[in-house]
């Protein structure tokens, strides 16, 4: 087969994907099992050209595109994300009377855009890509229709603009003072020029921006706690692990290792870790907490950029790979916390629960012990191997800054976990069983993943 | 066989969960049975253990993670008495349990099967990573225990035990993965470090302080023993049982395994640092003791004191100490787990443990106040019951090393004597309380059931010792640092 065939396939089965469910949606009326059923199916077709092609490398459209196994592990992890994020939205959308399908279409563009944004050194490719799954990002947070998403979705609309356009500001100049778009080979003309340099730093505020990296986070709580909350667990995990493959690319050129950013890496990581932890302390509000949440997390990741490829590689996907699962447990956890069509989850709204949904509570608690890190859950080993390179690597300080914020970060899962099963309440919620399978499936993973955490290394290792 | 020892427990969480709900009223009882075959199964490593050699046995060595995280557990003398104390009190906790835990008692029972698998995995574990492992899983089932089933203040006592401990470990944590750089970045094994020999000073003295805190808010030493009164008064019963009877007793045992053998020099420059403090907190802890008002609270305090004691024998470095440390090691667990037990009965009936509430309980409860009182005295170091052997050979061991403070160190035990008659005399003589009558009845079969192992054990140990002494022997390890005979140690 074709070079181009097989480099363009995931891409293009995605975003094919969400034509398809497009093309059904407006042909047949009344489809929401069957259109349902249909993104199922599709989310999980992107793990065929992974299964497939895994160990060969592709490229397509004089090199633009690249898929190589980078590109294939998150391709495969994608596809998980969606198959989760659809299975649990699903009964969401019902309870709160969301009726628009595009709402899996949207899902399938995002993907698309992912996708290639991880397979490319060409920064134009990589800005276009980011924007596919802006916009579709945009109307996903929006698609609620409420006070709170209508909020949100302006506030994500207007920064996010700015920080694309300040991204596109630094691909020019890049452009502009190398003559080249692929980034890969950007160096070759001045090194230390102070256009490459501030045009390479625009760039990455973008990539910072889509990344909630402190400063750069602010809309995050709000897109989190407007959007549906199986959006707001896919923005929590598949732009995340994108970003993770992205910078993973850029850790080894040229043009990363000469500009050495690592003070500012260090600095953003360490902001960001102790701004996210302390911040989620004061939260009431279940999804502005566990937005903090995700943006420490990002701060755990950030601090893994400082790491030489080898390291980042392997550690900083196990840190991905065992934080997707474990925040999908804790979103569709709360998505099922609605009440008539509101689900502005207030913390105390939870007491109690556990004694009336004890299976769902356990999974839940179990996610919230292993985000925090505590032994012998495969949280603690996402920390712990990251910890250990960071030292190993004489990154002493930062470590001690994030295990601060480690020990900051109990406090607040914590204090879910004792609204969950110490205190006393009335409220119950009802959990389907589409909600109980993706818990059932996520935890059996994660307690897997928790004793055998070399099943992930074997994973990013070789097929 | 060890194998089984420490996968049993974790077993067990499983099986309790497969009980339906319908039937919760048998998980307590059930369980308690289990256990009990835990204990059965575990006392094959005391028949089993060959007194011959000092070293490990039944060790287990398998690759478990990289780099280095073996799954290496055995178990020397030491290690296997304090199994046996664990899997000794784990089924009476359960049978203790089954009047006062009356609601989500699934949960309770599979909470307390992970503690006990994590107690079980601390005292075995010889991969210093695969401890740290099991040290933080008995964090979080203690954490529910408390949380769920404790008194009124639950909320703030479980937070604070798991802020305190927390902290103490993530330190430790960070000296862990720092001797693992030091000692060549390739393996977590204890044997491994120790080979390679002792590290630079100025590394072992903050990698030792680390480790030492950890330690020293376990067990718990003197000023960082503020979250056990809350926990232990919050707690449930069985809860304070496990909690006082085997969870403090990790923090001495580190010392022994981790403490000493790897930071010897540092050790030994905070030797009489711990010494002092654990010398003060011996008198402290008795002379909070004295005047609490609270039952519980009265016992936890007298831990404090105990542990204190404890940790002075260890720290006189000589054969008389260890052994002395090692064995009322199981005394305290034993004489302060029952006392627990018997404020626990007390306060099921009554619901009330402020000590102004009783009086004449002896003339209402005439087999209770006779069981109190020999647990009271085996506590107080009576001679021909447990606790005076040990603090008898404590002593003996704390004078060859240091004559002044084994001075104040007897004095503490003094002040023990008189906290625990003077709780006495306000509890169980003097006119009967108006009202009490109506409440309190005697002990029941299944109460004096669980209480009757305690006290043959009691005065077993305080009549033959040779029994469980002869298990305790000095680790080769640590051996070196040790005086014995007035000369240091082969």
């Amino acid at each position: 087969m074709n070079d181009i065939y097989i480099a363009s396939l995931p891409v293009v089965l995605a975003a094919v994907s969400g034509i398809l469910i497009l093309v059904v949606d407006v042909m047949i009326k009344k489809s929401k099992k069957l259109i349902f059923a249909l993104s199922l199916i599709f989310s999980l077709l992107p793990f065929l050209p992974f299964l497939i092609f895994y160990g060969f490398k592709s490229k397509a459209f004089g090199g633009q595109l690249i898929m190589d196994n980078l590109s294939y592990i998150f391709v495969a992890l994608i596809s998980v994300i969606t198959f989760f994020i659809i299975l649990i939205s699903y009964s969401y959308n019902k309870r709160r009377l969301i009726k628009y399908n595009e709402y899996y279409v949207l899902l399938f563009f995002a993907q698309a855009g992912l996708i290639a944004l991880v397979s490319s050194y060409n920064l134009l490719i990589i800005f276009i890509a980011f924007e596919i799954f802006s916009f579709s990002s945009y109307i996903l947070t929006g698609i609620v229709k409420d006070r709170l998403s209508s909020e949100a979705v302006f506030k994500y609309l207007f920064t996010g603009i700015i920080a694309s356009s300040i991204g596109l500001l630094g691909i020019a100049l890049l452009y502009g003072a190398s003559g080249t778009l692929f980034i890969d080979k950007m160096i070759k003309t001045g090194t230390n020029d102070i256009v490459i340099i501030s045009g390479f730093i625009l760039f990455l505020i973008n990539v910072f921006f889509k990344f909630s990296l402190t400063p750069f986070h602010i809309w995050t709580p709000d897109v989190y706690e407007g959007a549906a909350t199986p959006v707001s667990a896919y923005f929590s995990v598949a732009p995340k692990i994108a970003i993770i493959v992205l910078v993973l690319r850029f850790i080894n050129l040229d043009i990363f290792l000469v500009l050495n950013l690592k003070t500012i890496f260090w600095l953003i990581a360490a902001i960001t870790i102790l701004w996210g932890n302390f911040v989620a302390l004061k939260q009431k509000n279940l999804k502005r907490l566990m937005a903090y949440s995700a943006i420490s997390h990002s701060g755990y990741i950030a601090m893994g950029f400082l790491l030489p490829y080898e390291l980042a590689y392997k550690y900083l996907l196990f840190y991905g790979i065992s934080y997707l699962f474990l925040n999908i447990i804790a979103f569709s956890f709360i998505s099922y916390l609605t009440e008539g069509s509101s689900d502005d989850v207030e913390i105390r709204s939870i007491a109690g629960l556990s004694k009336k949904r004890p299976f769902e509570s356990f999974v839940f608690s179990l996610a919230l012990i292993s985000l925090a890190g505590f032994p012998p859950t495969v949280g603690f080993f996402a920390k712990f191997y990251l910890f250990i390179a960071l030292i190993e690597s004489g990154y002493l300080w930062i470590t001690l800054i994030a295990i601060l914020g480690t020990l900051v970060s109990v406090f607040y899962y914590f204090r879910i976990i004792m609204y969950l099963c110490f205190k006393e309440g009335e409220k119950e919620f009802k959990f389907d069983i589409l909600g109980k399978i993706v818990l059932s499936l996520n935890v059996v993973i994660v307690l897997v993943f928790s004793f055998y955490p070399e099943l992930i290394f074997n994973f990013l290792g070789g097929w | 066989m060890l194998f089984y020892v420490l996968g049993l427990p974790f077993l067990f969480a499983i099986l309790i969960l497969l009980i339906p709900e319908s039937k919760k009223k048998i998980v307590l009882p059930v369980s308690g049975v289990l256990s009990t075959i835990h204990f059965i199964v575990s006392l094959s490593l005391y028949f089993g253990y060959d007194l011959s050699s000092a070293g490990f046995q039944f060790v287990i060595n398998k690759k478990w993670i990289s780099p280095g995280i073996n799954f290496h557990i055995g178990a020397d003398g030491v290690s296997i008495l304090l199994i046996l104390l664990t899997s000794f009190l784990f089924p009476i906790s359960f049978f203790a349990s089954v009047k006062s835990v009356n609601e989500r008692e699934k949960s309770f029972a599979f909470f307390m099967f992970l503690l006990e698998g994590g107690v079980v995995g601390v005292f075995v574990s010889l991969n210093v990573l695969l401890f740290y492992l099991f040290w933080e899983i008995m964090l979080i089932p203690m954490y529910f225990i408390i949380g769920i089933w404790g008194g009124k203040n639950r909320i703030y006592a479980s937070f604070k035990f798991v802020l305190y401990t927390m902290a103490g470990s993530l330190l430790m944590l960070i000296a862990i993965v720092w001797y693992f750089k030091a000692a060549g970045g390739t393996s977590f094994e204890l044997t491994q470090w120790l080979s390679k020999g002792p590290l630079s000073y100025a590394v072992q003295n903050w990698l030792f302080l680390a480790f030492a805190l950890a330690f020293m808010i376990k067990i718990p030493l003197f000023p960082f023993h503020t979250w056990l009164p809350d926990a232990h008064t919050e707690a449930p019963t069985a809860g304070s049982v496990i909690l006082a009877g085997v969870l403090l007793k990790m923090g001495i045992y580190g010392f022994m395994r981790f403490g000493l053998p790897l930071f010897p020099d540092a050790f030994m420059h905070y030797r009489y640092l711990l010494m002092i403090l654990s010398v003060i907190g011996i008198i402290y802890g008795g002379l909070m003791a004295l005047v609490q008002k609270d039952i519980k609270r009265l016992v936890a305090y007298s831990s404090v004191s105990h542990m204190g004691i404890i940790m002075l024998g260890f720290l006189a470095l000589n054969p008389e100490g260890f052994t002395g440390s090692v064995y009322q090691m199981l005394n305290h667990g034993l004489s302060t787990g029952a006392l627990f037990l018997l404020v626990g009965i007390v306060y099921e009936r009554t619901h009330t443990r402020q000590i102004s509430d009783y009086g004449g309980l002896a003339k209402l409860m005439p087999v209770y106040a006779a069981i109190f009182m020999l647990i009271m005295f085996s506590s107080a170091g009576l001679p021909g019951l447990n606790g005076f052997i040990g603090e008898f050979l404590i002593l003996w061991g704390t004078f060859e090393a240091n004559k002044l403070l084994t001075v104040f160190a007897a004095t503490g035990i003094i002040i023990g004597a008189a906290y625990l008659l003077w709780l006495y005399k306000r509890v169980f003589n003097g006119p009967v309380k108006v009202g009490l009558d109506k409440k309190v009845f005697d002990l029941n079969l299944r109460e004096i059931l669980y209480m009757v192992p305690i006290i043959i054990l009691v005065v077993w140990m305080g009549v033959y010792p040779s029994t469980f002494t002869k298990l305790i022997k000095i680790p080769k390890v640590v051996g070196k640092y040790f005086i014995i005979n007035g000369g240091v140690g082969k």
